[in-house]
Parts: structure tokens; C-alpha cells; sequence
């Protein structure tokens, strides 16, 4: 009888939180080259949205994937709105905008509290998680959902906000402020996490341009890239906010970059409040939607999010087709992961924020 | 800034040799999209080149061909962001198996999604550096998404027994 054993670990294990597969090279405890297997949780969706009329492709689409879920049904009808030139009321562009950071600031601080969960600071792993849990209370209260929060519409926004909900908002995001400070502070100069998490996964911003990376994957490598500021929708540009950019190219700039964004999200929304109209939140009666073609963009919590339309006059898509951002940031983990050590793979794969729901769709 | 990329891909369009048509559409928000049709495939690697270094690969999307005098039975998009400026390329495939050349060289972020395409859609691509299918294992064979039943039609034809009746005479079984 055999003494050895094989043990199959991944693509789908309980260890691995997504079921991608990674054959990884090593010479000694240093990693020498990567070679990625997806295709798991490859669900057709794109193949689905052609069998769905209009507004069951809202409902589709926002199930392409839970933490950035907003993001797709608000660019999928943008690209119809394109098309149709349906003009969103001004309210109804300031709810998109509120939904939107609302989930970016519950998604970051997913993101970087995992990142502490990998090094074994579980302490400040559970601090992230707290903090992150007064927004899930928040979206639960205004949108009566904790992840998929059916926003949008279609020529608008799905949801209104009158004066109780208003006050609960900032009084809300008043108390965040304090809590997040404390941890970005935390994060910043604590040595354990400065250890682990400085100097490792470096990506050159050469290499972020050469591999089309998004997100604040390339803004940590000092990349200005925000589809908020070059391709303004919604009321993006009517608000004030920063880029966050950071320049350490490392798994510790990445996350710096996206508490910043926390702050400038905070921002945006309380803007947000202050200058909103009242008025109608959607367009109605909506026209008829012609044959055509567009493209619509927006920056999702990972990065940039592409939705292609094509009509033929029908209710139903001729062609809908979406890149989610991390498709293109996976292939950044050949540069972040060359010569990395072993006990840091885990760590550098989550500084990009991966979501294998959104890359196979 | 806009103007300067769109005046950029006017030259482009101009040098291509085979020739090419551009549009240009806005949004509400005065977004401006750029459409391109290049008449011969042969020129998408120049345009890719060329396009370069503010241009970048977003994504390609395989669509029915819409001219009706067309040979392929898809189109290719090809989706480019040029300092906020969205430019599509549109381009029909060649061959007896429909084929189009690879732009991985000039633009890494088309190494996964022509690998899709290519499993997707069956579209053969030339020249690509890791040609291996992206999603679906190996030993799956091309267009799945066009062979393959999918769960919808399965369960809807539960109640009428037509499919099971159909895979059971495939597979040389009574029912």
C-alpha cells in the first residue's frame, strides 16, 4: 500500500474564497511564473440577457455579481439611454450617484478588511468588518436589501429618499467618519501591516499601462484613470471629489488608495444631499427604444465597467456585452506575483480586489 | 483634450489602406464615441499599433453581422478608450472559418477576451501568444454557447419530452 497521498486542493475547496485555479511555479519559497485556469462559475449570462426584455435585464444584470451589483444595471441603462437619448431627471442622476458611493465605501472596506484577515490581524480584520456593517445597516434601511439594493431603473433611479431618510444618511456617514479615520490611521502606521503589506506585490505603473489595468489597482501605481472625472455620468460632474492616487505600487498603496476613496465617497454624497433638487426621479412616459449601438462606462468599486448595447427596435438586446474591471486585472498578477514568496500570493491576489462572478459572468 | 484624440483617430482612420468609415455619436452628458468600420480585417493591426499609446484595449464583443450582403455570420467590435474618448472598431472576420488577427502583441488587456472569443464563437484568432481556451476545459470544443442546450430550453421541454426523446435516439436507446 501506497504511504503517499494527493489531495486536490482548488479550483473548489473551502479554503479558497473563489473557485479559480492557479498553477504557480515556485524556486524555493519564490514565486517564478503564474499561469491562471478559470471557467468554474461561468454562468452565460450574456447568452441570458438576449432571452430578457429590457427591464429583466435590469434584474439580470445586477446579479452579475453582489459587492460592486450596483454598477450594472446603472451602466447597462445608461447604454440604453444612450441609444433611446433618454435625459435622466437631475434628481434622479444625484440618487444614482448616492447608491453608487454608498456601495463603493461598503465595498472597499470589504476589501481591505480581508486583506488584514489574510496577513492574520484579525483583530483589525473584525474592526473593518464592523465598520463596514453600519453601511450594510444603512443600504438594508433605505433600499430595503443588503447587497443587491435595485437602485436604478431605467430613464432614472428606482428609489426616493424624503426628510427621515435624509437625516438617517448624514447622520450615518457623520459617524463613519471618526470609525474610518481611526482605521486608515491604524493601517498606515501600524508596524505589522506595514511589514507585510509594504514593498510586496509591486506593479510599476508602466506595466499597469501595459496591461490596461483599472481601478484602484492602477491608481495605487499612481495611474489617474477615474471614469468619474474622464467620462462623467450621472451627477459626477457636478460634484467636487478627488482622484486618490498613491505612488508605493504595493499591496499597502492599493489599500491606501481605496480608504481614501472612502473619504472622497463621503464626500460626494453629502454633496449629493446639499444640491439635490426635488422633482421627478425618473424619466416618464419613456420612448420607444430604436435600433443602435453604445457604449456606456462607469467606475465600479473595482475599476472601469464597460456595457456595449445593441438594439434592433425589438424589447430585447440584439447584443449585450460588459467588462467587468477585474477581467483585465488578473492578468496584472503576472507582474505583481513574479519573485514574490509564497506566503504572500493570498495577500497579492487580494490587493486586486478579485470577483470571479464578475470575470466569468 | 478630447478634440486632440479625436483629430488622432481622424488621421488614423485616413492612413488605414484598405480603407474605412468613422462616425461619431454624444451622449447627454457631451461623451463623445467614435465608430469606426474597417473594410478589410488585414488592417486591424496597423489600426491596434497605430491607436497606441493613448488608445487601450477595453474589451471585443463578437456580434451577428448586420450588412446583409455579408459573408461572415459574425461581426467583431473592438472597443478602445482613448483619454476618455470611446472608439469601436468594427471589423468582419475572413476565411472559410471565420478568422481575425490577433492585437495581444500591442494591447495584453486582448489576451483573455480573444481567447473567450475564440471558445465562444468559433472565431478562429491568428497569431495569439497563449492560444489555449480561457473558460471551458480543453477537451470542450469551440462555440459552446451555440451548441450546447441550454438549461432554459432542458427544463422547458420537460413537460413535452421532445428533448429527452431527442438525446435518448441519439444515444441509441429506447425510451
Amino acid at each position: 500500500m501506497s504511504n503517499t497521498y494527493t489531495i486536490p486542493v482548488g479550483p473548489l475547496h473551502v479554503a479558497l474564497e473563489e473557485p479559480m485555479y492557479f498553477q504557480v511555479d515556485v524556486k524555493g519559497e519564490v514565486v517564478q511564473s503564474i499561469e491562471m485556469f478559470a471557467g468554474h462559475s461561468h454562468r452565460g449570462m450574456e447568452s441570458l440577457a438576449l432571452e430578457r426584455n429590457f427591464f429583466q435585464n435590469i434584474v439580470l444584470t445586477e446579479r452579475v455579481c453582489s459587492l460592486c451589483s450596483n454598477n450594472h444595471p446603472l451602466t447597462y441603462c445608461m447604454a440604453l439611454e444612450n441609444i433611446a437619448q433618454i435625459q435622466v431627471p437631475e434628481r434622479g442622476q444625484y440618487l444614482r450617484v448616492i447608491a453608487d458611493e454608498v456601495k463603493r465605501i461598503a465595498s472597499h472596506m470589504f476589501n481591505v478588511g480581508i486583506g488584514l484577515h489574510v496577513i492574520g490581524f484579525n483583530t483589525l480584520f473584525m474592526h473593518a468588518m464592523e465598520v463596514r456593517e453600519t453601511m450594510q445597516d444603512l443600504k438594508e434601511s433605505i433600499w430595503g436589501n443588503r447587497m443587491d439594493i435595485s437602485a436604478n431603473t431605467i430613464g432614472g433611479a428606482k428609489y426616493d429618499l424624503d426628510d427621515e431618510l435624509e437625516a438617517y444618511l448624514r447622520k450615518t456617514l457623520e459617524e463613519l467618519k471618526k470609525p474610518v479615520e481611526e482605521f486608515k490611521h491604524m493601517y498606515a502606521t501600524h508596524p505589522q501591516v506595514k511589514a507585510r503589506t509594504k514593498d510586496v506585490g509591486i506593479l510599476p505603473p508602466e506595466a499597469a499601462i501595459e496591461y490596461g489595468l483599472g481601478g484602484p489597482v492602477a491608481r495605487g501605481s499612481g495611474i489617474d484613470n477615474d471614469v468619474r472625472k474622464e467620462t462623467p455620468y450621472a451627477a459626477y460632474d457636478k460634484l467636487k471629489f478627488n482622484v486618490v492616487l498613491g505612488e508605493g505600487c504595493d499591496v499597502r498603496s492599493r489599500a491606501l488608495v481605496r480608504l481614501g476613496e472612502i473619504f472622497e465617497s463621503i464626500s460626494l454624497i453629502e454633496q449629493c444631499l446639499d444640491q439635490m433638487p426635488k422633482g421627478p426621479i425618473c424619466c416618464d412616459p419613456l420612448p420607444d427604444i430604436p435600433a443602435g449601438q453604445a457604449v456606456a462606462r462607469s467606475e465600479a468599486p473595482r475599476g472601469e465597467l464597460i456595457y456595449y448595447m445593441r438594439t434592433n427596435g425589438t424589447m430585447y438586446p440584439e447584443r449585450l456585452k460588459w467588462r467587468v474591471p477585474t477581467y483585465v486585472n488578473w492578468e496584472g498578477l503576472r507582474v505583481m506575483l513574479d519573485k514574490a514568496k509564497v506566503a504572500d500570493i493570498a495577500l497579492i491576489v487580494n490587493s486586486i480586489d478579485p470577483c470571479l462572478s464578475c470575470t466569468e459572468r | 483634450m478630447i478634440n486632440t484624440m479625436k483629430q488622432r483617430v481622424i488621421e488614423l482612420v485616413d492612413t488605414m489602406p484598405n480603407g474605412a468609415e468613422l462616425s461619431w455619436t454624444d451622449d447627454l452628458k457631451e461623451n463623445q464615441y467614435g465608430w469606426v468600420t474597417l473594410k478589410n480585417v488585414a488592417d486591424l493591426p496597423l489600426f491596434a499599433e497605430k491607436i497606441l499609446p493613448e488608445g487601450r484595449l477595453v474589451t471585443i464583443s463578437a456580434c451577428n453581422a448586420k450588412a446583409e450582403d455579408a459573408k461572415a455570420f459574425h461581426e467583431v467590435c473592438y472597443h478602445f478608450v482613448m483619454k476618455g474618448l470611446s472608439v469601436t472598431v468594427t471589423v468582419l472576420p475572413t476565411g472559410v472559418e471565420p478568422t481575425v488577427p490577433s492585437i495581444t502583441q500591442w494591447h495584453k488587456s486582448a489576451d483573455w477576451t480573444e481567447r473567450e472569443m475564440a471558445e465562444s464563437y468559433g472565431i478562429t484568432v491568428t497569431d495569439h501568444p497563449n492560444p489555449r481556451p480561457l473558460f471551458l476545459h480543453e477537451t470542450v470544443q469551440s462555440e459552446a454557447i451555440e451548441r450546447l442546450v441550454p438549461l432554459s430550453t432542458m427544463t422547458n421541454s420537460a413537460s413535452t419530452n421532445a428533448l429527452w426523446e431527442k438525446i435518448m435516439g441519439e444515444k441509441g436507446e429506447e425510451n
